[in-house]
This record gives C-alpha cells, sequence and structure tokens, in this order.
C-alpha cells in the first residue's frame, strides 16, 4: 500500500521535475537569445531559471531516495554482522526520516512567518518559491518511511543493494 | 565545544550509512540549534546555498552529457579514437583514455564517464582478451578526466562558494588533464606489452579515417561552444552550459530522431537523479557554511593550519595529503563544500595564487574518485563487471600512483596550471 503509493508519488513528481528541467533550459537559452542576438535582455530570465532550480532540488529529493542513488558511506556497516547491519541501517533511514519531518515542519512554519516579499523581477511573491520546502520534507519522509517498511520486512536483510552515487 | 558535537554528530551520521547530503543537513540542524539562533534560519541558508546562478550550470552540464549520450556520440567518439592510437599495443586501453579525454569536454562527471565508457568499452574489452580487471582499471582511472578536462561539476562547485571564476577554473583544468592523459596513455602500453595484449593490426584506408574524422566533429563543438563564449568573455559559465543542452538536443534530433526522441525522457530523468543528488549536498552544505562562519570555526582551523608553517611549497604538501586522505573518505562535492571555504583563505595568506589552489584541491577530488572505500567510480565499475571493490581498486592502483605523480607535478609547477587562463586573459 504505501509501497505503491510512494512509487506512485515518484512517478508523478519525475514528469514534474523533469518538466521544471525543461522549462528551465527553455528559459536560460531564451535569456542568451535575447540578450545576444537579440541585445534585449530579459531582466526575468535568470531569477526564473534559479527558482526553478530550487524547486527541481527540493521536488526531486524523493526521486533520489527512492532509486538510493544518495551517496552514502556503506563500508563500515558492510563489515558487520547482518543482523547489527540492518539495525543500524533501520537506525540510519529514521534519522533521515526524522529530518525529513523536521524539515518539512521548518518549511511549513517558514511560510506561515515569513515576511510578504515581492520578487523584484517576476513580480510574484517569494512564498511561492518557499513553497516548495514542506514538499521537499514530504516527499523525503514518504520516500524514506517506504524503504523503512521494505527493510523491517526482510527480517534478515540480503546482501543490500550498492549504495551507489554519481557526481 | 561546538566544533567537537559538530564533528561527532557528522561522523556518527555517516558511518551508520546515512546518505552524506543527510548527514551535513542534520549535523547543519543540530548546530543551528546550538548557536541558538532560529531554527527557521535552516530554510533560509538551504535556499540560499541553492540560489546561485553559477550552479545552474550543474544540471544543465549533467543533461547535455546524457543527451550526446542517446544520440551516439560515445560510439563515434570510440571509433574516432581507434583511429588514433589503435595501432598501439594494448590498442582498446588506449582508444579508452582517449574517448575518456574527449568525453571529458562534453561531461563534467567522472561517475558519467566512467559508466558510458564502461557499459560500452568492457564487454568488446572481454572479447578482445582483455583481462576485466585491467579494463576495469584503465576504465575508471580515466573517467577521473571528467571533471579535470572542462567542463566539470567540482569546478562549477569551487566557483559557486569562493570567488575564484569558474571559467578560469576550466581553462586551467586543460594542460593538467593532458598531463594525466598521456601518463595514463604510457602505464596502459607498458601494462599491455607484459601482458602481450593486442593491437590492431589492420590500417584504415582513407575512406575509413576521414569517415570516422568527420563524424566526430559535431563532439568537438561542444568543448568550443563551452569554452570559446566563456574564453571570449561574453558567456556566463551557466549560459554556454544551457547553449551545450541545445546544442545536444539538436545534434540527437538530428543524428537518429527516432530513438532519441524514444530515450529522451530517460535522459531527462537520469539527468534528475543526478543533479538532485548534488543539489542537495549543496543545499545542506548551504547552512553548514552559516554554522560553520557564526561558529568561528573557519577561523580556528585556518590558525592552526597556520601554526605549523606558513611556507607555501609545505602548505601545498598538507593541502595535498589531506585531501588525498578526505577523498577516500568522502565524497568529492560535498568534501569540497565543506573544506575549500575554510582552507582557501588560508591558501591565499601563504601566497598560493586562489586559481593554483583551486585546480590542486579539484584533481584532488578527482583522484578520490578511485580511492577506495569512498571511490564512486570504482563502485560504477563494480556494477558493471560484477568484480569486487579490492579486485578493481587492486586494478586502478598503476594507474592511480601516475595520478598521484601527475598531481605532485600540477602542484608544483603552478605555470602548467596558471599558464592558459593568463595567455587568455582571465587572470592577471
Amino acid at each position: 500500500m504505501l509501497h505503491k503509493f510512494s512509487s506512485f508519488l515518484v512517478k508523478i513528481t519525475n514528469a514534474f521535475v523533469v518538466f521544471l528541467l525543461c522549462v528551465m533550459s527553455a528559459d536560460i537559452l531564451l535569456g542568451v537569445f535575447f540578450r545576444y542576438v537579440l541585445v534585449k535582455p530579459l531582466p526575468w530570465a535568470e531569477d526564473l531559471g534559479r527558482y526553478l532550480m530550487v524547486w527541481i532540488a527540493l521536488f526531486g529529493v524523493g526521486i533520489v531516495m527512492h532509486h538510493k542513488a544518495h551517496v552514502a558511506v556503506t563500508i563500515c556497516v558492510d563489515n558487520i554482522p547482518p543482523r547489527a547491519r540492518g539495525v543500524l541501517l533501520l537506525f540510519s533511514k529514521i534519522l533521515v526520516l526524522a529530518f525529513g519531518l523536521f524539515m518539512g515542519y521548518l518549511g511549513v512554519r517558514f511560510l506561515a512567518e515569513m515576511f510578504p516579499q515581492i520578487s523584484p523581477t517576476l513580480h510574484i511573491s517569494m512564498w511561492w518559491v518557499y513553497f516548495a520546502f514542506p514538499f521537499y520534507g514530504f516527499f523525503l519522509v514518504v520516500s524514506t518511511l517506504d524503504q523503512i517498511v521494505e527493510d523491517a520486512q526482510q527480517l534478515r536483510p540480503k546482501e543490500r543493494e550498492e549504495v551507489l552515487g554519481r557526481g | 565545544m561546538n566544533s567537537i558535537i559538530l564533528a561527532i554528530v557528522f561522523g556518527g551520521t555517516i558511518i551508520i550509512g546515512v546518505p552524506i547530503a543527510f548527514s551535513m543537513g542534520i549535523t547543519a540542524l543540530v548546530g543551528v540549534a546550538l548557536l541558538k539562533a532560529p531554527m527557521q534560519l535552516a530554510i533560509l541558508k538551504y535556499f540560499g546555498g541553492l540560489d546561485v546562478f553559477s550552479i545552474m550550470a550543474i544540471p544543465f552540464f549533467v543533461l547535455a552529457g546524457e543527451l550526446m549520450n542517446i544520440a551516439g556520440i560515445t560510439r563515434v567518439l570510440v571509433e574516432f579514437a581507434d583511429v588514433l592510437v589503435g595501432r598501439f599495443r594494448g590498442g582498446m586501453a588506449q582508444i579508452n583514455i582517449v574517448a575518456s579525454m574527449i568525453f571529458a569536454s562534453i561531461t563534467g562527471s567522472a561517475t558519467s564517464a566512467a559508466s558510458t565508457l564502461g557499459t560500452t568499452m568492457i564487454p568488446e574489452m572481454n572479447k578482445k582478451g582483455y583481462d576485466t580487471d585491467f579494463s576495469a582499471g584503465v576504465i575508471a582511472s580515466a573517467s577521473v578526466l571528467g571533471p579535470i578536462i572542462p567542463p566539470s561539476i567540482l569546478m562549477i562547485i569551487v566557483g559557486s562558494i569562493t570567488n575564484i571564476s569558474v571559467g578560469a577554473l576550466f581553462v586551467s583544468g586543460f594542460i593538467p588533464g593532458l598531463i594525466i592523459g598521456f601518463g595514463l596513455m604510457i602505464t596502459a602500453w607498458i601494462i599491455a606489452r607484459k601482458k602481450m595484449y593486442p593491437r590492431r593490426e589492420e590500417r584504415f584506408g582513407f575512406k575509413d579515417v576521414t569517415g570516422r574524422g568527420i563524424r566526430a566533429i559535431p563532439a568537438f563543438f561542444m568543448p568550443v561552444i563551452i569554452l570559446g563564449g566563456v574564453f571570449a568573455g561574453i558567456f556566463s559559465v551557466t549560459e554556454a552550459s544551457s547553449v551545450a543542452v541545445g546544442y545536444a538536443f539538436l545534434y540527437g534530433i538530428v543524428r537518429r530522431p527516432r530513438a532519441f526522441s524514444r530515450e529522451l525522457y530517460g535522459a531527462l530523468s537520469r539527468s534528475i537523479i543526478v543533479s538532485v543528488m548534488i543539489l542537495t549536498v549543496i543545499g545542506a552544505a548551504g547552512i553548514i557554511g552559516w554554522v560553520l562562519a557564526a561558529d568561528l570555526i573557519a577561523q580556528r582551523v585556518a590558525d592552526s593550519f597556520l601554526l605549523i608553517s606558513r611556507n607555501p611549497y609545505i602548505f601545498l604538501a598538507l593541502i595535498n595529503i589531506f585531501y588525498l586522505i578526505v577523498g577516500c573518505l568522502m565524497e568529492p562535492a560535498a568534501a569540497i563544500l565543506i573544506t575549500v571555504p575554510l582552507l582557501l583563505p588560508l591558501a591565499e595568506t601563504v601566497g598560493v595564487h586562489p586559481l593554483h589552489f583551486g585546480l590542486v584541491v579539484v584533481v584532488n577530488m578527482c583522484i578520490g574518485f578511485i580511492t577506495p572505500p569512498v571511490g564512486l567510480c570504482l563502485y560504477v565499475l563494480c556494477g558493471i563487471t560484477k568484480l569486487s571493490l579490492e579486485r578493481i581498486s587492486r586494478a586502478v592502483l598503476p594507474f592511480l600512483v601516475v595520478e598521484v605523480i601527475a598531481l605532485g607535478l600540477i602542484t608544483y609547477v603552478p605555470i602548467l596550471t596558471l599558464f592558459l587562463p593568463r595567455l587568455v586573459g582571465l587572470i592577471k
């Protein structure tokens, strides 16, 4: 149930974030075109691009967690008895869960208490930019919870998939 | 006291396997709490870490590399490299290194170089009688050129947190990249002769040579776009990277329209995973940076470093030792984000050129991609070849030694780094 929900959420956010990435590319390219070809720079292109990137970074966190693509150091836990390893890995995920919960909570509080501020070039409220923080917490919590349940079900964890990163 | 608590939290969470991005995040939140600052500050600083124009070049270069890859550029590069070096002893290894060097001027990421060339080359090298260990060793050690030869994700990160120009860093990476590349080629040649690996026996005709050369030309436009604009001082690196995305997109659509559009969503999704992984680290580093500055930890690290020596040569030696160790234990982007703001002022104090310092750090961190236990490119090749980390690490060793020697050269002959940026007027 949770797993299905988490996979569904990842699929949707993936499409959304891919869309944001396309818009961001088009936006900056458009900015380049206006600046160097038409010599009539768009004042908002840079700001919009940066805010889109912030959204990508925040909305995308659950996708990366889902694919276990966050770089982690597993050399220490790989060399201890499987039982203890399972417990430690579970604990490490609970920490991530707590981090996600807290960041989400901070995000909500931030939005509630934030000083009204308008982006000078885009003429939108900065509220919309920070709007992604509660989602950061939410997506992180859902995908981590999904993995915790999965780990807990495999009472005797087999050879864990290598946590691989690219960078 | 605070710094000790933070070090324990950071080390402890990493050891039990918390992903580095969240170890940094948790440590940062503890830091904000210890300093009794309002917790919402974390949101502001996380945002501030990401809200930087030059960082946008990271997703763009990742995407451009992915697009060029699904456009089939890897095969084209391998065929082109075959023309150049295929007839040397151990030709496939040489091809690999040359293709890596060209691929490095399209992508800025070591792991993407390792996975792309690994999946293409390992099966072929197996067929031709190369030991898988050797093939994996060559590919892993050549993949570190990805972020040394421009463009480079690590250089963008260095530029985003310091006042070193990303463009100047890009240009400064050329000669060091070539030095390391040639070092690897010589090493591969010596090993290949000892093990009697094959070479390409037949000679290519004129038609083959020109055909392969012409097909490879679009690949060389990429560095021209990226560096041309930056060299001329008209483009920022981020703008250049967006143009690189547009170019890669057009190239793919024209070269193989159907396959390209079929694989486009997959390539976009892969770029998202790679980019967001790095952006998550960068955001958390935004909070950590504030904590370190507010708690004057930076100042104290600096002071204790300067107690040891103020001699620039000794300083650089210490920096190399420090970063080679850090490279074994940490993910390069995270390591740069945490340590460079602390150490750069020191470099300037003892009289090391900031650009030179930046490049030395980047080369160190790139070597960190192939040093166990945390050597990301080693893991990529473990995944492709199914060999153990120990075996691949051993296969990488001779190449690693050469890279460390090259690092020494780059460290103590600053002109290798500074010559090109000076030539084009990016630094004085």
